[in-house]
């Protein structure tokens, strides 16, 4: 992976405003494709078809969570091996250990710095193994 | 995706732009807040779930469009509400008194 560039993200949120800040910020990096999520239930419906580079998971959601919605990915065989990386604003160092053993590529902060999100997002993904 | 979306001083605009809105919509949402604890007080256990998840969602919208006193005193009364506490009538009219202060010196901004 890391030896790809970045190409197509889906960003998952139950925040409208969020999400479109998200969005937005992804989009300054203009070789990125970004497509959103408004649950996980709805990123799992589109994930197969989609088939993105990285998937970046809210983890408080109404309904499937990002834990489990990464959990389902993991039994799907056409979502398996799609990185996933969480946001939250629980990123205390037991909830990251706890979320890096569920098998997270890694852990953006909530609030993120929408000027820096696309940069602190392909940083994540050229640090992920091949 | 709008080109413009694209260029740092468009999104910068439009921060700006749902920060007005955010400003707006917390005022709505005070008013939910305020219905739910009048709920609680009247026996309707139920009604700290919705607290928290209006009180978790201004508390992270808030922190990403740069109002830090309101995601802060919304972050203590999603605390408070919570699953983890027993409801406390008294400490929830305190934490959403604050957030109420909070949004009128914060939301004054955009």
């Amino acid at each position: 992976m890391a030896s790809e560039a970045l190409q197509h993200v889906l960003y998952v949120d139950d925040e409208p405003d969020i999400r479109l800040v998200a969005s937005m910020a992804l989009g300054l990096d203009t070789t990125l494709r970004v497509d959103t999520a408004d649950s996980g239930e709805q990123a799992l419906a589109l994930l197969p078809a989609l088939q993105p580079d990285l998937v970046i998971l809210d983890v408080m959601m109404p309904g499937l969570d990002g834990p489990s919605t990464l959990a389902r990915m993991r039994e799907d065989p056409r979502l398996e091996s799609i990185p996933v990386v969480f946001m939250t604003a629980k990123a205390m160092p037991d909830e990251r250990e706890r979320f890096l053993r569920m098998g997270a590529a890694g852990i953006i902060p909530k609030p993120f710095d929408p000027m820096r999100l696309a940069g602190q997002v392909t940083e994540l993904w050229a640090r992920l193994p091949d | 995706m709008d080109p413009l979306h694209r260029k740092p001083d468009s999104l910068a605009v439009r921060l700006r732009e749902l920060g007005a809105r955010f400003a707006e919509r917390c005022l709505v949402d005070l008013a939910t807040l305020e219905r739910g604890l009048g709920l609680l007080r009247a026996g309707d256990l139920n009604a700290t779930a919705e607290i928290e998840a209006i009180a978790h969602r201004i508390s992270g919208t808030g922190a990403t469009l740069g109002f830090p006193e309101i995601s802060d005193a919304a972050a203590k009364l999603e605390r408070e509400a919570g699953p983890s506490r027993i409801p406390d009538v008294d400490r929830l009219a305190l934490a959403l008194a604050e957030l109420r202060t909070a949004v009128a010196r914060e939301g004054q901004k955009t």
